[in-house]
């Protein structure tokens, strides 16, 4: 599904990424850890190819597609959703008209016919339902005036709505409350499927508690210096990552 | 437009008498600006509502009057501790100047540090007097600059204070004392501050009057900051009674400079503050504040231009206004940001409270922003004191003339809070606290 | 001679952009090309006008001759020189005699509104919209006359409002925009063709939309429509107002004037939908949009509103005002205006408080991109008897791309203390994170322009009736083409 070679990352001329490598196969859930400052956000961000980030080096390949030679919005119809760590706000535009045109805009793309208002919202309010959201926010201007966690969860039901291959969640577990830590956990685990690959960027193990990854990722100063299984974020909550930084330096 | 002959002639008249006697005259250069100057004067006029600028402040009873220019005033005894009163501190570096004339023997010039100069305009050198007569810092019509002209006509004494690099002033006060004769005076002072690369100073401007009768201020001050330097500037107009007051302050700022600036008026029947700020060079910043405290008859008009010419500036201007009796404010603002001034970062606040009846405010902040990549905006609010906290001190046992006294006072407070100096803050608090005493019962 | 000798096909090339640039091969009648007292009272006998307003038109006419050299110059806009005697004042389509029905239209003009989607026929019926179509210089048709006409309400081509109704159009016409108001008003009064007239009797709630849609169609024509709207006591009207006209290389000059008057009790709603040709890519040609409106809330507790989206036109200028003099009376203004290439906007409205607690709003918001340069200038005086007013502005500018401008320039003047004043106004653009938001999600780039202006627009869209405001939404979208790239 997600298939990145020796990726080399620059902002503002500073290089951030330094050849990292990861296979995340279709069907699997894959969570990226690391400390503060080692890239994760990076690697999201030119994973949903934001401006700014330049690949220098190495190739990111999506379904066999060359991801970096694509807009953001070719990357999210071909199914690439980024859940951003701060949702951002716009002003005056109801989440529902936003979400229809860009569920309607992905559907174009995949050759589906588009949604009408009536077949968009009988649709969203079965999965707002299920994510314990009110139907009310359909119609509240997009994350404007949400608490962090109702913004959190309104990513989750983009996701649910956009159903994309591949989701990046960048900590989207950050500042939850338990009971929304769950609700956007079952979010994750209802997604996980063989067609559809996921790449959970987190700073804890908490959200790991929920949704147990098939692989675990260490990312410290722009490479990934350790691999495992689930276990492997068990030891890191235990030990921290210090240790394991001082060992992958020397 | 056809100019009002009647008013304008008596100072055409008056200068062909006085342009020999004038600071500097025989440099062919300045005898040229000069000419220059009181022919504009001459064709434009003193400006009408028609020129924009001018929309809200009528000079109609200026010009009433002719005002006298004498180059060679007689000069009234005065002592040291007459003036005492109008001192930011006692020890602070003083130069005074009387009926429009510099007067060393009243001024405290002894201990003027290192590096720096504070002298009379009759001491400045050719090449301050080219500072002193560089154009205004940001472009304007020249109809509305007719005051400007006649200044530079008549010019023929001010403070030049120049800091070299690095060097620090902190603080020194421009006392302009006004005796009244019975004969109406114009005194045309123009100041000139430089402040070379890194240098740190703190200035105030002071206009008081001695006494009873109707005289004309009208000021021109050139200020000039380097990269890096800083300058605290502040004004404290209270002018007589019967006079007219009109100041242009022009302000160039270079690479990281920085310009602060308060000002309180409350004097004269007419006065007007005028400011223009580029922000000539990237990361320049310019926070500009005021309060304006009018009563009776009075007209107090603030005008500000600020251009930022380059990126990454930052300016603020936040004005407020007290008006009683049958008083008139006025508060006019433009920001202007250029094509390349991008991540500009402009804000403009004019607060306006009226007390009386006949009380009128008038406000036009005003953006004009041709960079994409900023941050402006703009608030003004004209009104009462709010009903809601009057009522609430009243349920508190408050009479309603001490609660108004309060809520006036919080509304000056919040600005008069944000003052750096403690000295000036303290010296503008009583400016204020006096008017309120007897200016704010309606 | 005909109007219209230019192809159609040469124009389809250039038809991607603005869809409604189309030129009706139509046969008109012409007044003599230029502006003399003539040309004036040509007009008026066209229209067969009583002496009065011949002579009215005549004083606005000498007026407008004596000023002539004093366009106005303090709004920011440029423009050529316009020559007065290059444009036709008359111009419109023939025909043996007034229609009866809607079946003895011109079919060409019919096709004409079916291709701009203005329903004249059985489409006006299901939604519900009473329609007065002005092509050039004259009413083509109206429709719902009669069922109007069983509640009392008037709604007519303004002509056959004078002849039908002269006290009405005698005792208004000029009370709120007099004759010697300013250059354009004036000159739209000496030559003013014609309009619509809508009067709501006393307690009369109009139960229906009143719409005139106006088309620019003849070449080196100016339109020049006069609108007068009077609500009685308590009565209620809303009023929907559309344009658009041909893709022409040269400028043409719309000089419109709209008067409302709300007696005690009564509401106006007034809304436009301005889009007319803005011009090419590189500025060539467009309308020159100089536009007098004003409102007069006459009665204790009426109110008016202005609402507009300004999409078209090279160059608009038009502050659509309120005089409130009733005691308690309400004035509200919406805008948006949008400037894309070269277009100029200089627009906002006159907030006049001169009765007791009136009450006013004010929300403008301008978009530029391009080289557009987007004005807002207003103007809100309480003046001293106005006990209690109140008036709250909000001016927010958004600009797209570093060749454009936006400009604030309200005026405050206030002469009572017990009024309160609030005025706000930022200027952005559009930030970097809601694009790629949008983008993340799958919208292009245009796309996710619309969307975030669209937002921005929302207090004021929500104010259009429904249809108009989706209209409105896609207007947007496509005056902002091309502004992102």
């Amino acid at each position: 599904m997600l298939n990145i070679e020796d990726l080399h990352v620059e902002v503002d001329g500073k290089e951030i990424l330094h050849g990292l490598d990861l296979r995340v196969p279709p069907g699997e859930v894959h969570a990226m850890m690391g400390p503060n400052g080692s890239g994760k956000s990076t690697l999201a961000y030119t994973l949903a190819g934001r401006e700014g980030y330049a690949v220098t080096r190495g190739r990111v390949l999506f379904q066999g597609q060359d991801l970096t030679a694509m807009k953001p919005e070719e990357r999210a119809q071909e199914g690439v959703f980024l859940a951003f760590q701060y949702p951002v706000e716009i002003p005056g535009v109801s989440n529902a008209n936003f979400l229809k045109s860009a569920v309607n805009a992905v559907r174009r793309h995949r050759g589906q016919p588009e949604l009408d208002a009536i077949e968009f919202l009988k649709l969203a309010r079965q999965r707002l339902k299920l994510l314990n959201m009110d139907e009310a926010s359909l119609s509240r201007p997009v994350n404007v005036g949400f608490s962090g966690g109702e913004k959190k969860r309104n990513e989750i039901f983009q996701m649910w709505m956009l159903d994309p291959r591949l989701a990046i969640l960048d900590e989207t577990d950050s500042g939850l409350d338990i009971d929304a830590l769950k609700i956007v956990a079952e979010g994750v685990n209802a997604l996980r499927g063989p067609g559809r690959a996921t790449l959970l960027i987190t700073h804890y193990q908490r959200l790991l508690d929920y949704v147990v990854p098939d692989k675990v990722h260490v990312l410290a100063a722009g490479r990934i210096i350790k691999s495992g299984d689930k276990e492997l974020a068990l030891e890191l909550e235990a030990k921290g990552y210090a240790d394991l930084v001082k060992a992958a330096a020397t | 437009m056809s100019v009002d002959i009647t008013s304008i002639d008596p100072y055409i008249r008056q200068f062909a008498v006085a342009r020999s006697l004038l600071p500097g005259a025989g440099f062919a250069w300045l005898d040229a600006k000069r000419d220059a100057a009181i022919k504009r004067f001459g064709s434009n006029g003193f400006p009408t509502a028609k020129v924009e600028a001018w929309k809200f402040t009528n000079l109609n009873p200026l010009t009433q009057t002719t005002f006298h220019n004498v180059v060679v005033p007689s000069q009234p005894a005065l002592t040291k501790a007459a003036l005492a009163p109008y001192r930011l501190t006692p020890d602070c570096h003083l130069v005074v100047f009387v009926n429009g004339q510099f007067r060393p023997d009243l001024s405290a010039l002894d201990h003027v540090p290192d590096g720096t100069r504070v002298v009379g305009l009759g001491d400045a050198d050719e090449d301050d007097l080219h500072a002193l007569i560089a154009p205004p810092s940001v472009a304007a019509d020249s109809r509305a600059r007719s005051l400007l002209d006649l200044n530079t006509a008549f010019m023929n004494d001010g403070a030049v204070v120049h800091l070299g690099r690095g060097a620090v002033l902190d603080p020194v006060q421009l006392l302009f004392v006004a005796i009244p004769d019975s004969a109406p005076l114009a005194f045309q002072p123009r100041n000139l501050i430089r402040a070379e690369a890194g240098s740190s100073a703190t200035v105030l401007e002071t206009y008081v009057s001695l006494g009873v009768g109707a005289y004309w201020t009208n000021v021109v001050t050139q200020i000039a900051i380097a990269p890096n330097a800083i300058l605290r500037h502040y004004k404290l107009q209270a002018e007589g009674g019967s006079a007219f007051h009109v100041a242009a302050t022009s302000v160039r700022l270079e690479r990281q400079a920085a310009y602060r600036m308060f000002a309180v008026s409350l004097g004269a029947e007419l006065g007007r503050n005028e400011f223009d700020i580029d922000l000539a060079a990237t990361d320049a910043t310019a926070r500009l504040a005021g309060v304006t405290l009018a009563c009776d008859a009075q007209h107090l008009d603030t005008t500000i231009r600020i251009d930022h010419s380059k990126p990454r500036g930052t300016s603020s201007q936040e004005f407020r206004s007290v008006v009683a009796g049958h008083a008139h404010a006025v508060f006019q603002g433009r920001i202007r940001v250029a094509p390349d001034a991008q991540k500009t970062d402009a804000r403009q606040s004019s607060r306006n409270l009226l007390l009386s009846a006949a009380a009128a405010a008038d406000t036009k902040p005003e953006l004009e922003i041709l960079a994409d990549d900023v941050k402006c905006s703009h608030g003004a609010t004209v009104g009462d004191l709010d009903r809601d906290a009057l009522f609430y001190l009243q349920a508190r046992g408050v009479d309603e003339a001490d609660a108004r006294s309060i809520l006036i006072d919080a509304f000056l407070n919040e600005l008069i809070e944000g003052i750096g100096g403690q000295a000036a803050r303290a010296y503008f608090r009583r400016a204020c606290d006096s008017w309120l005493a007897k200016g704010s019962r309606p | 001679m005909t109007a219209t000798q230019q192809t159609i096909e040469s124009l389809r090339s250039l038809q991607g952009d603005y869809k409604y640039g189309f030129i009706t091969d139509i046969e008109s009648d012409f007044a003599p090309k230029g502006l003399n007292e003539d040309t004036v009272r040509f007009i008026s006998a066209k229209k067969e006008e009583p002496q009065w307003l011949l002579d009215w038109r005549l004083k606005a006419f000498s007026i407008w001759q004596q000023t002539q050299e004093r366009e106005p110059t303090w709004a920011r806009v440029t423009y050529p020189k316009i020559d007065y005697q290059e444009i036709y004042y008359y111009a419109a389509p023939k025909r043996s005699k007034q229609p009866g029905s809607l079946d003895e239209v011109d079919p060409e003009l019919l096709r004409t509104y079916e291709k701009l989607g203005i329903p004249l026929g059985e489409r006006a019926a299901l939604a519900g919209i009473a329609v007065d179509a002005v092509f050039d210089s004259i009413s083509v048709a109206t429709t719902f006359q009669g069922r109007l006409k069983e509640l009392g309400i008037i709604f007519c081509p303004i002509s056959e409002a004078v002849r039908e109704h002269p006290e009405l159009v005698r005792r208004y016409l000029g009370s709120v925009v007099p004759y010697s108001d300013n250059f354009f008003a004036t000159l739209n009064s000496a030559v003013f063709s014609d309009g619509s007239f809508v009067y709501v009797p006393p307690g009369v709630h109009c139960p229906m939309e009143l719409s005139t849609y106006f088309r620019i169609n003849a070449k080196n024509s100016g339109q020049f429509e006069r609108t007068l709207i009077i609500a009685d006591k308590g009565s209620y009207v809303s009023y929907l107002e559309g344009c658009t006209a041909p893709m022409r290389d040269e400028n043409q000059l719309h000089a419109a004037v709209v008067e409302l008057v709300a007696l005690e009790d009564a509401e106006i709603r007034y809304a436009t939908v301005q889009n007319w040709y803005p011009g090419d890519k590189n500025g060539k040609g467009g309308i020159y949009n100089f536009v007098t409106k004003r409102g007069a809330c006459r009665g204790a507790r009426s109110r008016i509103s202005w609402t507009q989206v300004e999409t078209g036109s090279a160059i608009t200028w038009k502050y659509p005002s309120v005089i409130l003099q009733g005691d308690e009376s309400v004035g509200k203004f919406h805008s948006v205006a949008v400037t894309n290439n070269w277009q100029q906007a200089d627009t906002g409205t006159k907030m006049i408080h001169i009765g007791r607690n009136t009450r006013s709003t004010i929300i403008s918001k301008g978009i530029s991109a391009g080289h557009g340069q987007n004005t807002y200038r207003g103007l809100v005086r309480i003046q001293a008897r106005a006990e209690g007013a109140r008036n709250y502005s909000q001016c927010d500018s958004l600009l797209i791309g570093s060749q454009c401008g936006g400009h604030t320039v309200p005026y405050i003047e206030v002469k009572n203390r017990t009024a309160r004043v609030e005025h706000e106004a930022t200027t952005s653009k559009i930030s970097d994170d809601q694009l790629f938001y949008c983008r993340q999600r799958g919208m292009s780039t245009e796309e996710a322009v619309t969307t975030i202006v669209n937002g921005f627009c929302r207090e004021v869209l929500q104010n259009l009736p429904m249809e108009f405001a989706v209209e409105a939404q896609k207007l947007l979208g496509v005056s902002l083409e091309g502004s992102v790239g």
